[in-house]
């Protein structure tokens, strides 16, 4: 009993640290190679996603600290609208738990659901935000396809960033 | 019974309590949308310190890749051969900027000389760590941080011109806020014909000149600087080449497109220009004249042409000064030129082949 009990605790641990790892992995992906990308349309919250999986593998409420933890970071190192991503990746947290009852996670059609759910929220959001500076309309209106835009690629990229953590051979 | 009816209201205690918490941290979160620029805060800076250096880290790794990609496997002979040849044409063009312009720098020489030596102001370079995460906002992370002296508002530039200004600063990390983000606002002036006006953060990719007037004269290529009077920025740093001018017969002002000088999205080293340094900006502007004797004709000659109402004048005032960059010799040796005061932007090169355009500058 005492010998199940320390294996479970240590795949426990095993598979905090191996999110962890991904997580800063996806962090620095994020860092590195967004930025780069020569339309803003392009540019992707990749850690969004990942949110999704970490809803899923961790309680309630250590995921939603885990996310309002690095939303903290991206909000820290990208320096404006404080609170878009600790609110979003806290928001995509909530909803994976409260419907979590109702569908069958594993499905990638799920997963690019609910994530381009919330990173139409997000680009809402983040449209919103920009908005407040006055601007032409063509400035405007290619901002807001560019978040479309961007919102579309988020849910196409979903089940690749999540499938790491969520593979299901893994899981059982 | 007794017992159970506590439990129960503990539990909803226990429940209110955090989400009682959740919304004071999300509000102290958003409330940091309306902090003004500062040192930043225990959180801010424990988060700034701790995850950097990985991602910087990582971000070595990447460029190690990248170069190892770029040098070994794709073309690594004929990007060898680009490059030299790219140098030379830029050394060619360089030189013959210089020719063009030995007439105009010889009838300026002596002011220029006075100015420049005043000009020395004390700088700090920094490396950039990481651009903006997201890629929506403008603005980096640079390793000096409040230890090495930087502080809040201080300029941002490179060889090229300007990038931005100090927004935040932790330890040993500061966060720049660029001039091409919606929230950065510098006061310009066309070196051309010295019409002033404010030069507003577009996109990744550009800036707006605004607040000039429809009947001023400001053409495509004029090299727009800055001209101290904003309390930031020194004068004369250069900031972009107006890129395109529409005139609206009705609008009060006319919509100018500038295009930066610095290539924003490729930036690795930068100067961060301290503060009461001697020389540049306002300081030197307010400093007694009986202390820079040397100085005196070139400010007395700047703050003539600059010293008129905002964008008043079109045409008449003398040319300023060239665009001054900082001369920090250990700077230098990382791949500045040697000619801080000629204007680069013929022998400027774009990596991805993108020609930078030519300013105008008045040869009088």
């Amino acid at each position: 009993m005492i010998a199940s009990s320390s294996l479970t605790q240590g795949a426990t641990v095993g598979r905090m640290i191996k999110i962890t790892l991904y997580s800063f992995f996806v962090l620095a992906l994020q860092a590195h190679l967004i930025p780069r990308l020569p339309y803003q349309a392009l540019r992707v919250d990749l850690l969004l996603p990942l949110m999704f999986a970490i809803a899923l593998e961790w309680p309630p409420l250590v995921g939603v600290l885990w996310a309002g933890f690095w939303g903290f970071v991206v909000d820290n190192f990208s320096g404006g609208f404080w609170g878009l991503h600790v609110g979003s990746y806290m928001v995509t947290v909530c909803l994976v738990n409260m419907a979590s009852d109702r569908f069958d996670w594993c499905s990638p059609a799920y997963q690019m659901g609910l994530v381009g759910l919330c990173a139409l929220g997000q680009s809402i959001a983040l449209g919103l935000f920009l908005s407040f500076v006055p601007m032409d309309v063509p400035e405007l209106t290619s901002i807001w396809i560019g978040l479309g835009i961007r919102t579309l690629l988020s849910v196409t990229i979903a089940p690749f960033l999540i499938y790491p953590i969520l593979n299901p051979r893994n899981t059982i | 019974m007794k017992f159970f009816y506590t439990g129960v209201w503990l539990r909803r205690l226990r429940g209110a309590l955090l989400i009682l918490v959740f919304i004071s941290v999300f509000l102290y979160i958003f409330s940091l949308n309306f902090r003004t620029p500062n040192k930043m805060d225990v959180l801010q800076r424990s988060v700034t310190e701790t995850v950097s250096p990985p991602i910087r880290l990582f971000g070595r790794l990447f460029s190690a890749l990248e170069q190892f990609f770029k040098d070994y496997i794709w073309l690594k002979n004929l990007r060898g051969e680009n490059e030299s040849l790219k140098s030379e044409i830029a050394e060619l063009q360089n030189k013959v900027t210089s020719y063009q312009e030995a007439y105009v720098e010889n009838q300026r020489l002596r002011r220029l000389l006075d100015f420049k030596t005043s000009s020395m102001a004390e700088t700090i370079p920094a490396r950039v760590i990481v651009h903006d995460l997201t890629g929506w906002f403008q603005t980096l992370m640079v390793d000096k941080g409040f230890q090495d002296g930087t502080a809040p508002d201080m300029p941002v530039v490179n060889d090229e011109g300007v990038i931005g200004r100090v927004l935040d600063v932790s330890d040993r990390y500061s966060r720049v806020l660029l001039i091409t983000d919606q929230g950065s606002a510098v006061d310009a002036i066309d070196q051309r014909n010295r019409v002033r006006g404010i030069l507003c953060g577009k996109d990744a990719n550009g800036c707006l000149l605004k607040y000039i007037r429809g009947n001023l004269d400001i053409k495509e290529g004029d090299l727009v600087i800055s001209s101290g009077k904003d309390g930031i920025y020194p004068k004369g740093l250069r900031l972009g080449v107006v890129l395109a001018v529409y005139k609206d017969p009705v609008d009060l002002f006319q919509k100018i497109d500038v295009k930066p000088m610095v290539r924003l999205s490729a930036l690795e080293e930068v100067l961060i220009i301290k503060r009461g340094g001697a020389g540049l900006g306002v300081e030197e502007e307010t400093r007694p004249a009986a202390a820079q004797p040397r100085a005196e004709p070139a400010t007395k000659a700047v703050d003539k042409a600059v010293a008129k109402p905002p964008a008043q004048t079109t045409s008449k005032a003398k040319p300023q000064l060239k665009p001054q960059t900082q001369t920090n010799p250990k700077f230098r040796s990382q791949g500045q030129t040697k000619q801080p005061n000629r204007p680069r932007e013929k022998s400027q090169t774009e990596p991805q082949g993108k020609a930078k355009p030519k300013p105008n500058v008045d040869p009088r």
